[in-house]
């Protein structure tokens, strides 16, 4: 058997490997003793970095500030403003309300707007008791240049009322 | 510690009581974290406190954390090393750790102690920023299917990456290839 690489004897030293696989460097270590220098390097290796890197360490450690925790409630009232507002279904939904609210508006502005063209148009005054059709009637005369009196439009008379007169007569 | 790792933030859980067991628990590790990497107080200071706000940020945006420590670990060092890779600051960080005052006590102990840790801070720059980081991770005990995650590097290549790492590690150490 070929002897094993150093990552593997590091894996099996980090109990990286599966059960397999430790039987089989067990096996090998037993046998080569190359391979048992090799561990007994990597072991040291391993102890010396991790002696050296424990020195980059603090001497001493903070507590967990309070502030910061003081800082996140503020922090969690501004999010929490933002994302109701900001929420992605929200965003459309207010603009939609928006835009609806000012189509309403400005539709009841003209409708009043119309309303008033047409009572200054045709009820000039309260005291003119004519209905509205007469005027209608008289601006279509005008639009095609008729001129007629309109006290000589008179109502056509029933014809039973004519028959009945004749037969007085 | 493996019980730790496994904790998952469950939906129902409230999201502040989580924050603030993890804030407490994990504030002074990470400190020490990040002081391996940036070699100072400050800005060890500052990266912890960073990284729990950027955590509190995912608690914010209602996503389900299922690796509280991975994630708090990996917010950590892509702070440390974002902050490391302006090599200016990193000289500026190196004066600053000479320039802190020394008690005179043991006085010559604390020069020898200091220049020690400076030459080993050294030593580690010289690695590949990927190598400092799975090496430093496995320092705080975890395991390389934990740094593949943090560090975002394959997990069939840690074994390999630490190895190499160790072993060059303690040759510039031994050869005193330390400028």
């Amino acid at each position: 058997m070929k002897c094993l690489k150093k990552e593997k004897i590091r894996a099996f030293i980090d109990y990286e490997l599966t059960l397999s696989e430790v039987k089989n460097v067990k096996r090998h270590i037993s046998e080569c003793s190359y391979c048992q220098r090799t561990l007994q390097e990597v072991r040291e290796e391993i102890k010396l970095t991790q002696r050296t890197l424990e020195l980059l360490s603090p001497e001493t450690v903070p507590e967990s500030p309070s502030h910061l925790l003081s800082e996140m409630e503020e922090k969690k009232y501004q999010l929490t403003f933002r994302k109701f507002i900001l929420s992605p279904i929200r965003v459309p939904a207010v603009v939609l309300v928006f835009i609806i609210s000012f189509l309403l508006v400005m539709s009841f502005m003209l409708l009043a707007k119309n309303q008033r063209e047409v009572s200054s148009r045709y009820l000039r005054s309260p005291e003119e008791k004519k209905g509205t059709l007469s005027f209608i009637m008289e601006d279509f005369v005008q639009s095609i240049s008729l001129s007629v009196d309109s006290e000589e439009i008179k109502p056509i008379e029933n014809p039973r009322v004519i028959v009945l007169k004749e037969f007085v007569k | 510690m493996g019980d730790r790792n496994k904790r998952t933030v469950e939906e129902q859980d409230r999201p502040e009581s989580v924050f603030n067991c993890l804030y407490l628990e994990y504030f002074p590790l990470i400190y020490k974290y990040s002081y391996r990497i940036v070699g100072n107080h400050e800005d060890a200071k500052q990266f912890s406190q960073q990284t729990f706000t950027h955590l509190y940020d995912y608690f914010a945006s209602g996503q389900v954390i299922r690796e509280p420590k991975a994630l708090i670990y990996r917010i950590a060092t892509n702070l440390c090393y974002d902050y490391l890779r302006k090599k200016i600051r990193v000289k500026e960080a190196m004066k600053n750790e000479n320039v802190v005052s020394i008690s005179n006590s043991n006085l010559e102990e604390e020069i020898d102690k200091r220049e020690k840790i400076e030459l080993i801070r050294n030593a580690l720059l010289k690695l590949p920023p990927r190598d400092q980081r799975c090496l430093l991770l496995y320092q705080e005990g975890f395991s390389y299917s934990e740094i593949s995650s943090i560090a975002k590097v394959k997990k069939s290549s840690i074994g390999k990456i630490l190895s190499r790492a160790t072993e060059k590690l303690v040759r510039i150490l031994k050869n005193g290839e330390i400028t």
